[in-house]
């Protein structure tokens, strides 16, 4: 008896939910009006649109903007998608007007090189010096001496060579591991 | 015995010499985030104060785009370029939907009267709307024009309404002012540039580009 009426709530349960599902989905269609004549012009309006930045609204893309001038520029996308123009041209044409500021996939070329290059050669850079670092790490580690940049028993003044030697013998004598924790301090 | 006398040894070297390799590197290490901390402040320090909003306009230094569209006051007359004054003016885009052109109007009746030549673009309005808008508040433009589709305003690189073009007696578009137009920006920037263009109009050539860089930045 109890198992039946806990499966009824779960069915219902699972029934609202696509009910909600469902229903969420037709009022994200009613704010779209626009028909296309094939789902490649639907993919391409979509991709342009969520690609081109609303002039007015500084950082909005116009799929996400309700701006007069964003509706204005989605009616216009989607009459030269429909009119069977290519990305290339519907891009050039807002360029034209509206400048590199127009889309979040600026143009490449000599001024925007250093917006797009410039992180991945950053990411080089900082992965070559990771790797010549550790390799130098590994290196000293396996006691490669001439990797040292100096000697490190010159340096030391009176007091560390005490330390130093209190250390060793201490450590000789009990034979126990030196990166102990007491030892580190 | 003698082997694991000799391995502790050796070890501990390492570690010595591992420390004082780290005590190096660390100074400088230490700096790296300290410079671009630095490097950091004097960036955004530099920037307090100045406006943050990009405004990337094409049209500047470029012709009106061409147009064909009809007056506001009689839809059957179709203007074109050639219908714009050949004396340096103000284009403003206006509606009567729009509520900063609502209060920018009086401010450009004062302009009226002050003998500035506007042109207004009717900007995607109802026409019996933006006539009884100009009824009420009177009308300070020596024409409008009717851009009901918004076609023109995209070729402008509108980003809404009021915008206000300035344009010299060649046709060329010297400033773009977005947002109203008052007694502040007129002072500070409109009239300075507005003035450059009217002397070289007046002298019956093109104005000198360094002198318009100055006055309509």
């Amino acid at each position: 008896m109890k198992a039946a009426q806990i499966t009824t709530a779960i069915v219902l349960r699972l029934i609202s939910l696509v009910l909600i599902c469902l229903l969420s989905m037709t009022a994200y269609a009613a704010i779209d009006v626009y028909d296309f004549d094939s789902v490649q012009q639907e993919a391409q309006y979509r991709g342009l649109i969520e690609e081109l930045r609303c002039p007015k609204c500084q950082n909005q893309n116009l799929a996400g903007s309700d701006a007069p001038i964003a509706q204005d520029l989605k009616q216009k996308t989607y009459d030269m998608v429909k009119d069977g123009r290519s990305d290339a041209e519907i891009r050039s044409y807002m360029q034209e007007r509206y400048g590199d500021f127009i889309t979040y996939k600026p143009p490449v070329r000599p001024s925007t090189w250093v917006l797009w290059f410039f992180p991945p050669l950053l990411l080089l850079f900082l992965i070559a010096g990771w790797f010549w670092q550790s390799k130098r790490r590994q290196l000293v580690a396996q006691g490669v001496t001439n990797k040292i940049v100096d000697s490190p028993a010159a340096a030391l003044t009176p007091a560390e060579k005490a330390e130093l030697d209190r250390l060793l013998s201490r450590s000789n004598s009990l034979d126990h591991d030196v990166t102990s924790t007491e030892d580190k301090k | 015995m003698s082997q694991s006398d000799k391995t502790p040894n050796k070890q501990q070297d390492n570690v010595q010499h591992r420390k004082t390799m780290n005590k190096k590197q660390l100074k400088v290490w230490f700096l790296v985030p300290l410079i671009v901390f630095l490097g950091l402040m004097v960036m955004l320090y530099m920037r307090l104060g100045k406006p943050t909003d990009i405004v990337a306009n094409m049209a500047l230094e470029r012709p009106v785009p061409a147009f064909e569209l009809p007056l506001l006051s009689d839809t059957s007359r179709i203007m074109t370029n050639d219908n714009l004054p050949d004396k340096p003016f103000l284009m403003n885009i206006w509606g009567s939907w729009c509520p900063t052109c609502i209060i920018e109007h009086p401010f450009l009746m004062e302009l009226e009267e002050r003998g500035v030549n506007l042109v207004g673009i009717n900007y995607k309005d109802d026409i019996g709307d933006a006539l009884s808008y100009l009824n009420r508040g009177g009308d300070p433009f020596s024409m409008s024009i009717q851009d009901l589709s918004g076609q023109f305003a995209l070729d402008l690189g509108l980003t809404g309404a009021p915008e206000t073009f300035i344009v010299d007696g060649d046709g060329i578009i010297r400033q773009h002012i977005i947002g109203e137009v008052n007694e502040a920006n007129w002072q500070e920037r409109i009239m300075p540039c507005l003035m450059v263009l009217n002397e070289a109009n007046k002298n019956g050539n093109s104005p000198d580009p360094s002198q318009v860089g100055e006055a309509c930045k």
